[in-house]
């Protein structure tokens, strides 16, 4: 990053770099290609990284989304009001996120039952509600007073 | 009076790296004063109006990423719902495509790079090719986007209730998700599903990808993807949506930037005034890093 003598060409334009453009592309696609294969080699068996797989990919995805925005972008070259404007909105979607994790990845904690998929719900729902018609459709059988004369001709006649 | 003062000199001769001179169309302003014909009177200088034009289009790639931020929220919920969903349907997204399109679109964003610099420079002809490269590896990323998408529908992957069952029948026929028990299906049931699958699925998982025009439907057979979560279609939803809205970036950057490369064609644009090509590359270069994140989410993890 020696050649930026013409930094401030045309009152304030940084002019890009191309020794600086080939080493970010460089870099991006050392990063895809590594993110690849550690995701195959993960799927292979070969590398289990468990619970490690989402963040490092995640890490790996930021990493490149920097070096586009810092280089490509030219937000390095830059005062930091366009910076402070993506940042903001990044930081606005990190809220989003967090404050919809909130609801929707803590509801059994919170409100048991509630944490079921609406799906579920329902259909538990439509059951419970048929046990509930089957229940009110049953008729009690009647008293018996006499014994039935069909079933059993040779029953005494009650007084 | 004459509004129209004299073009100094070409832009294109002078030299690019030390320009502190502005070789402008001049015009004389209400003030009474010259100034470069492509300011508008409300800024003080070029420099203030190239400051303000690409604030704004900052702005508005935060409203891109907020866009696309509602859609990495849904994805970032249904995951953590069906974990074993997500890691069961992206088994049918080629890894070696989406890679093979993260790397294009990087390389876009380095041919649009390239053109800014030779706007910066005054070299037309960078700006203008490297314009058109850029287009074209937008139009190579939406064609491997069409044999991915493609090759899905042959397979019945489509979204929502639409999702083709191995059985033949969709997620909508199927009715309630939650009367299908178990929700995923054990291994009898998959055995019992292959049975009832057309004879041509079984083709089409042995021969892999050969989708030939002859009978590209029946030789895949709707279906044949191994996929017996009954809620696939949700997966698949997300994938659609979030790869087909990115997808219509791409196309909406390719028509920005062809224009561009016409409008440079007639050197409309120089080291005095590239605002255009310089807003429309952080645009392409936010396509890209959405892209960045879309690729591991959906191909990788």
């Amino acid at each position: 990053m020696s050649s930026h003598d013409d930094h401030n060409h045309e009152g304030g334009h940084h002019i890009n770099d191309p020794s600086i453009l080939i080493r970010t592309i460089l870099v991006l696609v050392v990063l895809t290609v590594l993110t690849v294969g550690l995701a195959l080699a993960e799927r292979s068996g070969m590398l289990p990284l468990g619970g490690l797989s989402v963040p490092v990919a995640l890490a790996i995805a930021g990493a490149k989304a920097t070096l586009v925005a810092m280089f490509f972008m030219g937000l390095k070259y830059e005062g930091g009001t366009n910076a402070l404007a993506f940042v903001a909105g990044i930081v606005f979607l990190a809220v989003f996120l967090a404050f919809t994790y909130l609801d929707t990845g803590f509801r059994d904690v919170f409100e048991s039952g509630a944490a079921v998929p609406v799906d579920v719900q329902n259909a538990g729902q439509a059951e419970l509600e048929a046990r509930q018609q089957e229940l009110n459709e049953v008729v009690a059988p009647p008293f018996v007073t006499s014994p039935d004369t069909l079933l059993l001709p040779n029953a005494p006649i009650s007084p | 009076m004459t509004d129209h003062a004299a073009t100094v000199e070409e832009p294109d001769v002078r030299d690019g790296a030390h320009g502190h001179e502005h070789h402008d169309v001049m015009v004389r302003g209400y003030d009474g004063k010259l100034h470069p014909a492509h300011l508008q009177h409300f800024f003080a200088t070029p420099q203030q109006q190239f400051e303000a034009s690409k604030l704004g289009m900052w702005l508005f790639l935060v409203t891109e990423i907020l866009l696309f931020g509602g859609m990495f929220v849904a994805y970032a919920i249904y995951r953590a719902w069906y974990p074993e969903l997500f890691a069961e349907s992206s088994t049918q997204l080629d890894t070696l495509m989406g890679a093979l399109n993260t790397l294009v679109l990087l390389a876009s964003s380095l041919t649009v790079a390239w053109a800014i610099r030779g706007a910066q420079t005054d070299n037309q002809k960078v700006l203008f090719w490297n314009l058109i490269m850029t287009v074209a590896l937008a139009g190579t990323f939406m064609v491997v986007k069409y044999f991915e998408y493609t090759h899905k529908f042959d397979l019945g992957i489509f979204p929502g209730q639409h999702f083709v069952m191995p059985d033949g029948r969709t997620i909508g026929e199927l009715g309630p998700l939650a009367d299908i028990e178990p929700l995923v299906l054990q291994e009898e049931d998959m055995a019992a599903l292959a049975q009832h699958a057309p004879p041509a699925a079984e083709h089409a998982v042995a021969d892999g990808s050969d989708a030939s025009e002859e009978h590209a439907g029946e030789a895949h057979g709707p279906g044949a993807h191994g996929l017996t979560n009954p809620r696939s279609g949700i997966f698949f939803s997300i994938y659609y949506v979030m790869t087909g809205i990115h997808g219509l970036h791409v196309l909406i950057g390719m028509v920005a930037i062809s224009i561009l490369a016409w409008q440079s064609k007639r050197g409309k644009y120089s080291s005095v005034y590239y605002t255009p090509v310089e807003n429309v590359g952080l645009y392409w270069h936010v396509v890209d890093i959405i892209w960045i994140f879309l690729f591991p989410l959906m191909y990788l993890i």
